[in-house]
Formats: C-alpha cells, sequence, structure tokens
C-alpha cells in the first residue's frame, strides 16, 4: 500500500509526515503522532471524546482519515496549555470540579475552547449546544457547563 | 480498515476522472461521518479512496435565477450560519440544526447526506419539500433529476459509480410559499430521525392553500410524499383550526406506510405533533399567527 504525504500544523508546529491512508485520523494523532489525550470512545461520533479542533472547528476524529489532516491545522489538548501553564479553560475544569474519570475531558475542553476562541462572550444557551456533542458518564453535566461558564466569565465575557 | 490507495482531488474535474477510472472500486468520502465508519468496520473495503473534501468550489449557497443552488459539500454548519438561509429557509435551517451534534455538522455535508440515502437521514425529507433536483457530474457530462426520482432508498440512490453529486438545487420561495419542518428523535442531540414531518404550502391571495406538497421521513424507504394529505389539504383555509383538522389523516398515512413495524404505535400518533408543528410554523411564516 503506498504510503501518503501529510503536511500539517499540529499544535502550532508545521509537522511533515508519511502515513498509512487507511487509518482514521483519530488513530494517525494517536499512534503516530503520539497525541494519546485524543481518546477513541465509541468510534461513531456520538461520543465525542476524539474531539479535536480541526481549521478552528470541533471534530470528531473518528470519523476522518488521516489524509485529511494534509493542509490543515489541528489542535489536540496537548496544545492547549500555555507556557507549561493550564489555560484558562483547563483551570475552570479543575476549579469547578468538572473533572471524575477524566476521559472525555480532553474533547469536553476542546469542545468549549472551539466555542470560546470564536464567541468569548457566548451565552449560557449557546454553551449548552456546544457541549452537546460530548458525553460525561460521571459527572451529569453541570459542572462541566459550570466550568465553560466560569471559563467565559473569567476571560471577561458577559454573563447573562 | 483494508488497505486502499488514497486520492484528495482538488478540483471537480480532477474527482469525476477518477471516478471515471475507477467506477464501482472506490468510496468517495465527503465529510466522512458515515463512510469512514463503513470502512473502519470493513463494511466497505474499496481499492481507492477518493476524499473530496478539499473542493472548496462545491461550497456554496447562492440564489440564482430564480433557483437557490447548495454545493454537495456545504457543510450543516455552513448552512446554520448562512444568511440566506437563516432569512428566506427556515425549514431547512430547522433541519440543519438538529442534525447530529456540533462536531457532526461541522463535517457532514448536504450531499453525504443525500447519497447516502439513509431511511433515518435528516435533509432528504426537506428537500423533497422543497422540490429539489439533484446535479450530477460526470466524465461523460452532467445529469439533473428530480430528487424524488433520485431517492431510492435504503442506503440507495440512482447516482452511478462514475458520477459525483455536485449540486442541490430548488426553487426560490416567494412570499406566497412557506414550507414548515419538524423532526423526532430520541433527544436534542446526536439522535437520528425518528420521524420527521415537512411540508410546503402555497397559498392563494386570500389566504387559501393552493398547492402544497407534505413529505413524510422515516416511515418508507425513502421520504414520500402523501397525495392523500396534499388532495385533502388543498383549498382549505389557512386558519390553525382548518388545517389540524386534516391531522387524523397524518395518522391514517402512517399506519397505512407501516402497519407491520412495532414502531407503527408510537409514530401514528406522534406524527400528529409534529405536522402540526409544521402548520404553525406555516402560518407564522405567512404572517398570519
Amino acid at each position: 500500500m503506498e504510503q501518503i504525504k501529510i503536511q500539517f500544523n499540529l499544535n502550532g508546529n508545521d509537522i511533515s509526515v508519511t502515513a498509512d491512508p487507511n487509518k482514521r485520523l483519530v488513530d494517525f494523532l494517536r499512534e503516530d503522532m503520539g497525541m494519546t489525550s485524543v481518546k477513541e470512545g465509541c468510534g461513531e461520533g456520538e461520543c465525542g471524546a476524539c474531539t479535536i479542533i480541526y481549521n478552528g472547528k470541533a471534530v470528531t476524529s473518528c470519523l476522518m482519515l488521516a489524509g485529511q489532516a494534509d493542509g490543515s491545522a489541528i489542535v489536540t489538548l496537548e496544545g492547549v496549555a500555555e507556557n507549561g501553564q493550564l489555560n484558562y479553560i483547563q483551570q475552570a475544569f479543575v476549579d469547578a470540579g468538572a473533572v471524575q474519570c477524566g476521559y472525555c475531558t480532553p474533547g469536553m475542553v476542546l469542545s468549549a475552547k472551539a466555542l470560546l476562541d470564536k464567541k468569548p462572550n457566548a451565552t449560557d444557551e449557546e454553551i449548552r449546544r456546544a457541549m452537546s456533542g460530548n458525553l460525561c458518564r460521571c459527572t451529569g453535566y453541570s459542572k462541566i457547563i459550570k466550568a465553560v461558564e466560569m471559563a467565559r466569565d473569567a476571560k471577561g465575557g458577559v454573563r447573562e | 480498515m483494508k488497505p486502499f490507495t488514497y486520492h484528495a482531488p482538488t478540483t471537480v474535474d480532477e474527482a469525476v476522472a477518477m471516478l471515471e477510472q475507477y467506477q464501482a472500486s472506490c468510496a468517495v468520502v465527503a465529510g466522512g461521518t458515515d463512510v469512514i465508519i463503513e470502512l473502519n468496520e470493513r463494511h466497505k473495503a474499496p481499492e481507492h479512496v477518493i476524499a473530496i473534501d478539499k473542493l472548496s468550489e462545491l461550497r456554496y449557497i447562492k440564489e440564482e435565477g430564480g433557483l437557490v443552488k447548495i454545493g454537495a459539500l456545504t457543510s450543516f454548519d455552513d448552512l446554520e450560519n448562512d444568511a440566506y438561509v437563516q432569512a428566506h429557509l427556515p425549514a431547512l435551517l430547522e433541519t440543519a440544526v438538529h442534525v447530529g451534534s456540533p462536531q457532526i455538522r461541522n463535517l457532514g455535508t448536504v450531499g453525504g447526506n443525500v447519497v447516502n440515502a439513509s431511511v433515518a437521514g435528516d435533509s432528504p425529507t426537506t428537500f423533497l419539500t422543497y422540490d429539489a433536483q439533484v446535479v450530477l457530474k460526470s466524465a461523460k457530462g452532467e445529469r439533473i433529476m428530480t430528487i424524488e426520482d433520485f431517492n431510492k432508498g435504503p442506503g440507495n440512490c440512482a447516482i452511478r459509480p462514475d458520477e459525483l453529486l455536485t449540486e442541490i438545487r430548488f426553487p426560490a420561495l416567494s412570499s406566497d410559499e412557506a414550507v414548515g419542518y419538524f423532526k423526532i428523535g430520541k433527544r436534542k442531540s446526536l439522535a437520528i430521525v425518528v420521524l420527521a414531518v415537512a411540508i410546503y404550502i402555497k397559498r392563494t391571495p386570500d389566504n387559501k392553500v393552493e398547492d402544497c406538497r407534505v413529505v413524510l421521513g422515516a416511515v418508507s424507504k425513502h421520504p414520500m410524499r402523501s397525495p392523500e394529505i396534499e388532495a385533502l389539504l388543498k383549498g382549505r383555509a389557512l386558519t390553525k383550526q382548518s388545517l389540524d383538522d386534516t391531522l387524523s389523516a397524518f395518522t391514517d398515512a402512517v399506519q397505512a406506510a407501516i402497519p407491520t413495524r412495532p414502531s407503527v404505535v408510537y409514530k401514528r400518533e406522534g406524527v400528529r405533533g409534529a405536522a402540526r408543528r409544521c402548520f404553525d410554523q406555516i402560518i407564522s411564516q405567512f404572517g398570519l399567527a
């Protein structure tokens, strides 16, 4: 099988690699790139654990092929911390106690980041909607939603 | 996933040339939200995969010559955020916002949704209600057919292996035309269509139903029109009472379509609520509420 060349930006770094084309993006990121924050849950786009930010938008990487990374900019949780410090969304998740087993957390943080990057003043309803593609079987969601609201407020967004 | 050769064409011409060459031995990936699962679970094992997600020329929503034209690679998120859709196509907007999840709407395309022809698909029901046509391109030329002829379902449509769906188009609506859409799913997010109703009504100057199309989704092999309900609606006054008087016909239509399915018990009841919401939307769009 012919390998494909993939040039893309991963967490701010330009990367050029070759990879097997018959790999999903989630597997390419985990196995080839070592981005193990990208979790596979359901493998069908239902749970959001494999969420990454792809060209500025939250997507489920289990529904994409490795080759689709070519020419794109991808952010995984590994690229969210700033200067070795938790970024404001991660900090809000800690402060709100929004993490239990943690398996869904990378996807949750990235869905929140995709929203707040674009809409720092997102309404409570917009937050709920943006987080609706990520499942959590531990927390009951209240603290996760609260964490995203706290993150928004910490950045100077306006509470409704 | 079985090994395959990966192709990422950057123009439609390049893509149809590949389809011409590889025909049935290839799979086309647009948004990928359905196909990647099939590849991963080895339900499909093509020798070639043609990823068309870089064909940005197929990503548009425009009105031209009295037609609304939507490029096949337009995502549901594109639809949701498009000013024209927001202003003029409330039923299409309503369809788009209830597809999958934010992540799925960012990936999934209208073309993929139509070609995939799932019984529980979202947009085919709405497009049939808008009386849409599909544009199919191949190395041999272009075919345009009605979406009614195109839908074969389940998982089947009248596309040839050498063809690419490039556009979905339908007549732009005047202020005397309105479309309502309501989907019943198990929950708000990440729910396939359990039942959908979409209704188009054209009114007379004195606010009666001049023409209409009534489409039921997820009660047949593909979205289907109900000539019985349409006949019943024609000539009716556009009042809530007069339209709601037809609701029992929706129950009859569902009962007749899927008499032996276990879900008929639920769907024949739910369909009235969904139809009523469509009527409410239409009355409100006409400013008659």
